[in-house]
């Protein structure tokens, strides 16, 4: 190396040494400014390496999370597929036993009034049963809460059996109680406070009785697959024509055990009317109950004649009724008593009411007759579109006002059993009604 | 790198050249000898003197080394091996130019590459001469006397190259002062056995040039 000497203060040196340092000084500083660039560059590259692993691995990872969530979904649709025979035939039982329940549950209410009619057996002036209705407690919550509805005559004082019944039915209050020529007339109603239960609900609960998934609750995948409708018989997006067919005529055989006395009527609605005798009674329960239909009413009047005049109404209806009271998975020993007692239950009322004199009903029940109903509304017009419920208007006579009905509501004490284009039917008990529309073409001037 | 930690610890040599009107006259001075272990670290050992006639230096093309030049520095390649040479190159005072230069009130914060620029536009103005054809150095003698040494270019192109020659020719590095031979009147040369070689009377200014590098300046 030529280096030109540096001289110091006061000394001389000749040679080019100011250039010489001058070009070192700047080699220095290009030297430092490259070797500064190149650890930036060095650097963002080891960071730009850096992220890109960092990318990769966490690209990575979601793809083996992807993967493995890939994975337990199919081996989840396999297990969930390889149990669906079972649940199915779980939902089938469930849906029968409800059935079932939905089927006797309305003669065990029936059953339980008439044992109370019977605690003063022996006693010619016992209350009696003069009319007994089952229907929906809300007109529009029809499914969720039901409403029994009776009216019972007597001769001794009423305020003995009303306690004890208090004691049955503590919800129980009295609509009217009217005095008769003999005796008095008690009219009451009491609600049916069902558990109300959701499908979803319920289909998990077969869910968890199957035991083919156990998922744990601090992982936040999606476990359980999604809700399978395909179990379903009628599904709300399946609505099978034959299906329906083949129910109705399954309900109508049931009917056949009432005998020939039967008439039915078949709309929107099934109506269905007959009398029984009171050896009879007891073949009321259970009542004829198919998939995909309602019972949506019952009434019970007693004939003069010793009969009794039942009236019952079905609605179509696409799903299974999960919201009345649950079923509770009776042994089958406990379910055979429970319809046992039922049934002994009218048997032991019917076997009274044969060996007394009934007194014949001199007052009929206090219903509004046809021809006032018939007097307060008039059928002013009907819709029908597709998807939807046919709707029929109704006008009131007294007020104008306008009453827009649906098969199963209630006008007046009146349940609309069929909604058409010239016209609505209302049933009462085993009363028929025909309102026919006012006008002939279009929607009639209010 | 390894060979740099190596030559930390090799001596330096020194070579005084002076210039005398039609010649240079060198002498090389050191410790560490191989024959004259005994003084090594003592006193600086007389190791080779040299005489080359600057005419012939001049009149050959600088593209190359005068063949001279060239068995000077053969011998010296011998002499030095991979041991740095430092060495300080007196002119005589004739080819010095010195002038008085004036305090100036300094403009700021300048550095020294701006007051040698200054210095050199100064002593141009001064000689009416073109200031890249000059070498400038200030010598602050004190606070209010200061001067200007001032040489012509050509001198040190000259000597900058027979010097660029001898560094490529041996194996160390190479330390260069170009410098007046100054107020010197007296150099009394050492004498004796163990100072190496005898001193020629006529090498003794460059035996000072080459001495006064060894010594700190007072």
């Amino acid at each position: 190396m030529l280096v030109w000497y540096q001289p110091k203060v006061n000394e001389v040196n000749f040679l080019p040494w100011l250039e010489h340092a001058i070009a070192h000084q700047r080699r220095k500083r290009t030297w430092l400014y490259s070797a500064v660039a190149a650890t930036v560059l060095l650097g963002l590259a080891w960071f730009g390496v850096l992220y890109a692993g960092l990318q990769q691995a966490q690209a990575d990872l979601q793809q083996q999370l992807s993967n493995s969530s890939v994975q337990l979904q199919l081996l989840q649709r396999s297990v969930w597929a390889s149990s669906l025979e079972r649940r199915h035939k779980q939902w089938l039982q469930a849906v029968e036993r409800q059935r079932q329940f939905n089927a006797w549950m309305p003669m065990a209410q029936l059953s339980k009034l008439l044992m109370q009619l019977n605690t003063l057996s022996g006693l010619v002036s016992e209350p009696k049963l003069v009319s007994w209705q089952w229907q929906p407690a809300n007109a529009a919550q029809l499914e969720l809460q039901h409403q029994v509805v009776f009216t019972i005559a007597g001769q001794k004082p009423w305020q003995a059996w009303w306690q004890q019944a208090l004691k049955v039915w503590p919800t129980m209050h009295m609509e009217t109680l009217e005095p008769k020529a003999v005796g008095w007339h008690l009219k009451a109603s009491y609600t049916l406070q069902p558990q109300t239960i959701s499908k979803g609900a319920a289909a998990l609960l077969i869910v968890e009785n199957s035991h083919s998934i156990s998922s744990p609750k601090t992982f936040d995948l999606q476990l359980t697959p999604p809700p399978y409708d395909g179990i379903r018989p009628n599904s709300v997006n399946s609505i099978n024509r034959p299906a329906m067919e083949q129910s109705f005529s399954a309900m109508a055989s049931q009917l056949e055990k009432y005998g020939q006395n039967v008439q039915m009527t078949r709309s929107q609605s099934v109506q269905a009317n007959l009398k029984l005798g009171p050896s009879q009674w007891a073949l009321l329960a259970p009542i004829p109950s198919a998939d995909g239909w309602w019972l949506q009413g019952l009434s019970i009047d007693q004939a003069p004649s010793n009969q009794w005049q039942v009236s019952m109404q079905w609605l179509p209806h696409n799903e299974p009724s999960f919201n009345v009271v649950p079923v509770e998975p009776f042994s089958e020993a406990a379910q055979e008593a429970t319809h046992t007692s039922t049934q002994s239950s009218i048997k032991r009322y019917a076997n009274l009411f044969e060996v007394k004199n009934l007194e014949p009903q001199s007052d009929p029940p206090s219903k509004t007759s046809p021809k006032v109903v018939a007097k307060a509304f008039e059928f002013v017009g009907f819709s029908a579109q597709p998807g939807k419920v046919w709707v029929a208007w109704l006008r009131s006579l007294t007020d104008g006002s306008l009453v827009q009905v649906e098969v199963g509501h209630i006008v007046d004490g009146w349940r609309v059993s069929s909604v058409g284009a010239q016209g609505v039917s209302l049933t009462l008990g085993s009363q028929q009604m025909w309102l026919p529309r006012a006008c002939l073409i279009g929607v009639c001037k209010l | 790198m390894l060979r740099h930690f190596v030559r930390w610890g090799v001596k330096p040599f020194y070579l005084g050249i002076d210039w005398q009107v039609d010649n240079l006259r060198m002498v090389l001075l050191g410790y560490d000898t191989p024959d004259n272990k005994a003084h090594k670290k003592t006193y600086p050992a007389i190791l080779g003197q040299w005489h080359v006639s600057l005419t012939t230096l001049l009149a050959i093309d600088s593209t190359e080394t005068p063949p001279a030049w060239q068995a000077f520095i053969t011998q010296m390649g011998k002499l030095v091996g991979v041991s740095p040479v430092h060495v300080s190159v007196g002119i005589p005072n004739r080819l010095c130019t010195w002038l008085h230069c004036p305090p100036e009130p300094l403009k700021g914060k300048q550095t020294p590459d701006e007051f040698g620029l200054h210095y050199q536009r100064t002593a141009a103005a001064a000689l009416n001469i073109e200031p890249i054809n000059l070498r400038v150095c200030h010598l602050q003698l004190s606070s209010n006397l200061s001067f200007l040494v001032v040489t012509k270019r050509r001198y040190d192109d000259q000597i900058g190259q027979l010097l660029t020659n001898l560094h490529e020719g041996i194996e160390g590095d190479l330390v260069a002062a170009l410098q007046p031979q100054g107020l010197t009147q007296v150099v009394f040369a050492p004498k004796g056995a163990d100072r190496g070689q005898e001193l020629d009377d006529k090498n003794a200014m460059a035996w000072f040039m080459a001495n006064r590098l060894m010594a700190p300046s007072c």
